[in-house]
């Protein structure tokens, strides 16, 4: 049976038939896999939209700052070892006082990538490129959009966990709390490395 | 702390760090003669390949019951079609 050190399995105990761990809270999960659902929903409009316009939206891509989203991924990937680290630091008693500091690493890397999207989007709209532009721009906007006011729930879960992390001693509850806030944080990365193939490399 | 750095999370995160700078690379330059279709192929298979990774290493789905593996493997795959899936019937 798998384990993870330090963790019990309550899971195991109420399903014998299906042994394993469940990060956090169960129902984080229908709210997460909802989430991604949606935005399978929106990958697939989008790629639908441009059957019909290749050539409109190669060359709008061909105007995106890729470094940037490149250098946005890089962040995002290193925020999630650092919450990984955070949480496995706490739930397993490890390094106590600095598992906090994961957790602010990762919030640093996370106001990173705003203002990294921030310098992208002005950088575009200078450039004249806007939402109404067409097609492309708009589901560029409006995907990257959605995406970051999730990246900005995000921050706060992880404003969230650094204060759960700072606290002197931490319950079971806390722990799972922690758990649920860390996958939530790890769909914001993984849905913009989708989102960096999809908009920024696909031609 | 040597006991985070050797979580098996941390090998996976400079994988997933390469292969991003890789994917950019792949999408950007094109390199080995690759046409736009098989490099937009390739980085988005990449990207299908490292989000999996993200799930089972650092959500640690990995130990979870297969049920949970399973719905994660499925949103992958319809990921996949929605994505790889209608560009190769562009």
């Amino acid at each position: 049976m798998p384990s993870i050190p330090g963790v019990a399995d309550p899971v195991a105990e109420r399903h014998p038939r299906f042994p394993g761990n469940v990060p956090g809270e169960a129902g984080i999960y229908i709210f997460i896999l909802g989430d991604m659902l949606l935005y399978t929903l929106l990958f697939g409009s989008f790629m639908v939209d441009r059957r019909g316009n290749v050539n409109l939206y190669n060359a709008s891509a061909d105007t995106l700052h890729v470094t940037f989203g490149m250098i946005n991924a890089l962040l995002l990937l290193t925020a999630s070892l650092l919450v990984f680290w955070g949480v496995r630091s706490v739930r397993e008693n490890l390094t106590p006082r600095r598992a906090p500091r994961f957790f602010v690493g990762a919030i640093v890397c996370s106001l990173g990538f705003i203002g990294n999207k921030y310098f992208e989007y002005a950088g575009l709209i200078c450039e004249g490129h806007t939402p109404v532009e067409n097609a492309f721009y708009t589901y560029y906007f409006v995907l990257t959009g959605i995406h970051l006011t999730h990246l900005v729930a995000g921050t706060l879960v992880l404003i969230f966990l650094w204060r759960v992390a700072s606290k002197k001693a931490r319950t079971r509850t806390d722990i799972r709390a922690m758990e649920s806030g860390a996958a939530f944080w790890h769909v914001v990365d993984l849905l913009w490395i989708m989102l960096f193939a999809l908009l920024f490399l696909v031609r | 702390m040597s006991t985070l750095i050797r979580s098996a999370a941390t090998p996976v995160w400079l994988l997933l760090m390469a292969a991003t700078v890789a994917g950019y690379a792949i999408g950007e330059d094109r390199p080995f003669g690759l046409s736009p279709g098989q490099a937009s192929v390739t980085v988005l298979a990449l990207a299908l390949v490292k989000i999996r990774f993200i799930v089972r290493y650092f959500m640690e789905i990995r130990h979870a019951p297969l049920p949970l593996k399973f719905a994660f493997d499925a949103w992958i795959v319809v990921a996949g079609i929605s994505t790889i899936g209608i560009y190769l019937i562009s």
